[in-house]
């Protein structure tokens, strides 16, 4: 086991090297001056000082050396966690991008879990009783909720319970001081309607994954063998016939955290959720591309992991599987 | 010798039938009634309920779209301020019947309304309810009233008593009495009311006309002087008989037959025939709308001035032609006119009427149920025109309204939405095929050729889908709609296909590639080697099928998945550019929260269109999977 995480492990770095280059050479392609803006505008009126200046920060941002070495340079820091300096925050990118980080995995781990919490038990239902009353209503729900942009839930929601009802603040973040008592209850005031977004968005996909895979767990011959052997309905389900199903819903459940995170974006754009998607909006819109080539970076190594994740439990739920 | 005959015969039968194909094989196979696959799946789809639901939602919203955009064209931008961001309304013309009923004393429009009194002394007021115009006061009802007009979002009557009632869009105060004048109007009561855009204008008994409303409270905006009184030379007062206001002109029709003009030095005001000015002609009525201006003196005749570019005038080109807008009937002989913000109405003495000016909201398209010769009167402003014929019957035309709302430009939202709709579907579908195309390519090359051609190809699909989507999608549009040299808009709508198509195909890929991988391990396919077939002929007639079903059902399926992102993208900002719109970044406008709150049509309809098109889409692609997988008739 050791050794094929060890192994899987290895086989990243080279993913990760192609990735990073393509990503730097984006970042090189990207329209605009940086240095214009390390120098806040108008602050230097003396057009020779400010060359100077200008060219004192082209050195010091080594911008005289080949890309192959900026490459070079910039991916030691990256691996020494020296992530560069934000034009747009005027801070450490690390500054810029811990707290947001912070956020996003919050909102996104709550609704990861919620969603599965709630969709596991009710795609098996559906499987079971297969065209009952419940199981066409929850198609219905999954169908819909496909065909529906995330940030059209969040708006709906924002519209009912924000404006006409007023129960939850619309959208931003706590401004109470942190570490008090009244800025966890808040914070979770603030939490609620973007997890009930993303959700709602991931619900849709997974009851119709999971009762899928229950279906075509349940039209094995294994199962007709436990049936007949006189099992009782609920261990052949939950002992037969779920342990199959995972398999398939695993691969699901990684594929739904990288798609989570990434699309969260949106999520916390309509909600001013301070988080990693609204960073990478916002350096985007500002020209500040070493924060949006971390958090690119950061996506890119999430969903590898992610990957490798399911490898691993893929392992672990089915026998089958052989990691040799 | 017969049996050794006999067992050659069969044996070369047995030859014959190994290697030769023969017809009459061929014909048992053919009294089997065998259906091709295409029936089958056909068949099976359309036994599907929701699948011709997802169908019949798919066409309209192509007619929708596609369809109707031939129709309606696009006009990016026109911009039409009054008209910003009225709610879905289609019942402008709707005049109340018992109004025709009770008579028609006179009616007046607003931008999205219209304002009715009989002869009985009732007020109505119909259209779209913007400002409360349509709650009238009770006082209102009670009274007998005598005169009503409309601004553009406002209303006004007088009654019999001579109260003044107002109400509707009270922004700059026009739907209320000035401070300003009230004693004076205390002492010297107003006679009449008229509405001149978003002001208000009254005439006094002394015959004083006075303005407030929009831009009459600034300093050194050109209304301001209220006031207006006239005196010939010998110090008598000359009263005002009527007057009229647009944006930038008070008008004002004195009792000696002159114009007055008052505002800022436009076209209206610099150009207005000396004749009209000095008394060497008797003015007896006169018109107004948003840069024109109308006069008909004494015997009927027209007198036309202002701005040259509404085609409301008739003017010379450079080549020294004349050339001709209004009606040579209209001329002359003339009993009333009337304007509205961009068109004018003619009423001939002999009951016939003319129109002229802008058809830009139908405002020119006269009924055709119209009788020329037998009308009696016209009432006529914003866009909307009513005429009563000497019977009695009204009959209204111009602009009806708008069925979805209009943007904050003014702009009919349901042009936007076909265009918005256009655009999205397109680049959706063209997303989609790119992502196909690439993803069929790949996992068919990986999955026939093996090898180390498998082996670097899923490699590369292996880093392209690590690739998490939405940022990679946002920072790849992001560069290519800045850092390209060619910026047009069709280029940046291109620039989102590719990317999109271009991040979407790798799960195709492995899919196809895992597909025939285990479809080549098949007995079908074994049976097919072991009977000599082509190395091509299985690939293509054997494997192909069945991968085929797979592409479909992807291409479907992912195509609602493409329209969605296409909408998200452009939502952020980083989809479709503006003025182009798409239905993602119409929807941008939700994070206004003024527009969120107020103008809810604007995000709620094209959601809704994304929805239907994209919920439509799913049912096709969901029928389709169940009609394509011959094994599966339960799921």
């Amino acid at each position: 086991m050791l050794k094929f995480m060890g192994r899987r492990l290895l086989s990243l770095v080279p993913v990760v090297l192609i990735i990073s280059i393509m990503l730097f050479v984006i970042m090189k392609l990207m329209p605009g001056d940086p240095i214009k803006y390390m120098i806040p505008p108008g602050a230097i009126k003396d057009p020779q000082i400010y060359q100077t200046l200008y060219n004192s920060w082209y050195i010091r941002l080594g911008y005289d050396k080949p890309l192959y070495i900026q490459y070079f340079i910039w991916m030691g820091n990256m691996i020494t966690g020296n992530f560069g300096y934000s034009t747009y925050w005027q801070q450490d990118v690390k500054g810029v991008i811990s707290q947001p980080l912070v956020n996003s995995i919050l909102i996104n781990v709550f609704s990861i879990v919620i969603a599965f919490l709630i969709s596991i038990p009710v795609g098996i239902k559906s499987a079971v009783k297969k065209d009952s009353f419940t199981d066409r209503g929850w198609q219905v729900f999954s169908l819909i909720g496909m065909s529906m942009p995330t940030f059209f839930i969040g708006l709906t929601l924002i519209y009912i319970f924000s404006l006409r009802l007023g129960w939850f603040p619309s959208g931003g973040m706590p401004y109470e001081d942190p570490g008090t008592a009244a800025y966890y209850v808040s914070y979770l005031r603030y939490l609620f309607l973007p997890v009930v977004t993303l959700t709602l968005g991931a619900l849709a996909g997974t009851i119709r994954y999971v009762r899928g895979s229950v279906l075509e767990a349940l039209s094995k011959d294994y199962i007709r063998t436990a049936r007949s052997k006189g099992l009782s309905k609920k261990v052949v389900i939950y002992t037969h016939a779920f342990r199959n199903a995972l398999i398939p819903v695993v691969t699901i459940m990684s594929y739904s955290i990288i798609g989570l995170f990434s699309g969260s974006a949106i999520t916390e754009q309509i909600f001013v959720w301070n988080g990693i998607g609204t960073v990478l909006i916002k350096a985007l819109n500002n020209k500040d591309y070493n924060v949006v080539l971390i958090l690119d970076m950061f996506y890119a190594v999430l969903s590898l992991l992610a990957n490798i994740i399911m490898d691993i439990s893929y392992a672990l739920v089915d026998p089958r599987v052989k990691l040799e | 010798m017969k049996t050794l005959k006999k067992i050659w015969k069969s044996i070369c039968e047995m030859f014959k039938r190994l290697f030769v194909p023969e017809k009459n094989i061929r014909s048992i196979l053919e009294e089997e009634a065998l259906q091709s696959p295409g029936k089958v799946i056909a068949k099976k789809f359309f036994r599907n309920r929701l699948g011709i639901v997802g169908l019949i939602g798919f066409i309209a919203m192509l007619i929708f779209t596609f369809g109707l955009s031939i129709f309606v064209p696009l006009d990016l931008y026109r911009s039409s301020a009054q008209h910003a961001n009225l709610p879905p309304n289609y019942s402008y013309l709707n005049y109340p019947k018992e109004l025709e009923k009770e008579g028609v004393k006179d009616i007046d429009s607003g931008v999205a309304f219209s304002i009715g009194l009989s002869d009985e002394g009732n007020v109505f007021v119909w259209g779209s309810n913007i400002y409360d115009v349509k709650k009238i006061p009770d006082e209102v009802k009670a009274a007998n009233i005598v005169q009503i007009s409309a601004g553009t979002k406002h209303v006004m009557c007088i009654d019999d008593q001579g109260v003044v009632y107002l109400w509707g869009y009270n922004h700059m105060e026009q739907a209320q009495i000035d401070d300003r004048y009230a004693d004076a109007l205390l002492a010297d009561p107003i006679v009449s009311l008229q509405g001149g855009y978003d002001r208000t204008i009254a005439i006094t008994e002394s015959g004083a006309v006075y303005v407030w409303g929009v831009g009459t409270n600034i300093v050194g905006q050109p209304m301001r002087r209220s006031p207006y009184t006239y005196e010939d030379e010998f110090g008598n007062p000359i009263k005002a008989v009527k007057a009229l206001a647009n944006n930038n002109n008070l008008v004002i029709l004195l009792e000696d037959g002159t114009v007055q003009i008052v505002g800022t030095s436009s076209d209206v005001k610099k150009n207005i025939p000396t004749e009209l000015t000095d008394g060497t002609t008797f003015v007896s009525n006169i018109a107004l709308s948003a840069e024109n201006c109308f006069a008909v003196d004494s015997d009927g005749n027209l007198y036309a001035w202002g701005s040259s570019g509404k085609d409301m005038i008739d003017l010379e080109n450079n080549a020294g032609e004349l050339i001709q807008y209004i009606p040579t009937e209209a001329k002359t002989n003339i009993k009333d006119i009337q304007a509205g913000y961009e068109h004018v109405v003619v009423l001939t003495n002999d009951g016939c009427v003319y129109t002229w000016g802008s058809d830009s909201l139908g405002q020119l398209n006269l009924p055709d149920d119209l009788e020329q010769g037998s009308i009696e009167s016209i009432y006529v402003n914003a866009y909307q025109n009513y005429l009563t014929t000497e019977d009695g019957t009204v009959l209204a035309w111009g602009l009806k309204g708008f069925l979805l709302g209009t943007d904050e430009s003014g702009r009919d939202f349901v042009v936007q939405l076909i265009h918005g709709g256009k655009i999205t579907m397109t680049v959706g579908a063209v997303a989609v095929i790119i992502s196909v195309v690439i993803g069929t390519v790949i996992g068919m090359v990986s999955g026939f050729f093996g090898g180390w051609i498998d082996n670097i190809l899923m490699r590369f699909t292996e880093i392209v889908a690590s690739f998490p989507f939405l940022p990679f999608a946002i920072t790849l549009s992001y560069l290519l709609l800045n850092a390209t040299v060619d910026t047009s808009e069709t280029t940046r709508i291109v620039m989102i296909m590719i990317v999109l198509g271009v991040l979407s195909w790798t799960g195709l890929a492995r899919l196809i590639r895992g597909q025939i991988l285990s479809e080549r391990e098949r007995d079908y396919v074994l049976a097919a080697r072991a009977l000599g077939i082509k190395k091509k002929h299985i690939i293509w007639k054997h494997i192909f099928p069945a991968v085929n079903s797979l592409v479909l059902v992807n291409l479907t399926l992912g195509y609602a998945g493409s329209l969605l992102t296409e909408a998200g993208l452009s939502f952020l900002g980083f989809g479709v550019q503006k003025p182009n719109p798409s239905w993602g970044n119409i929807l941008t406008v939700a994070q206004d929260r003024e527009v969120f709150d107020t103008y809810w049509w604007r995000w709620v309809l094209p959601g809704l269109c994304i929805i239907i098109a994209a919920l439509s889409i799913n049912l096709i692609g969901d029928a389709l999977r169940d009609a394509m997988d011959p094994k599966n008739n339960e799921r």
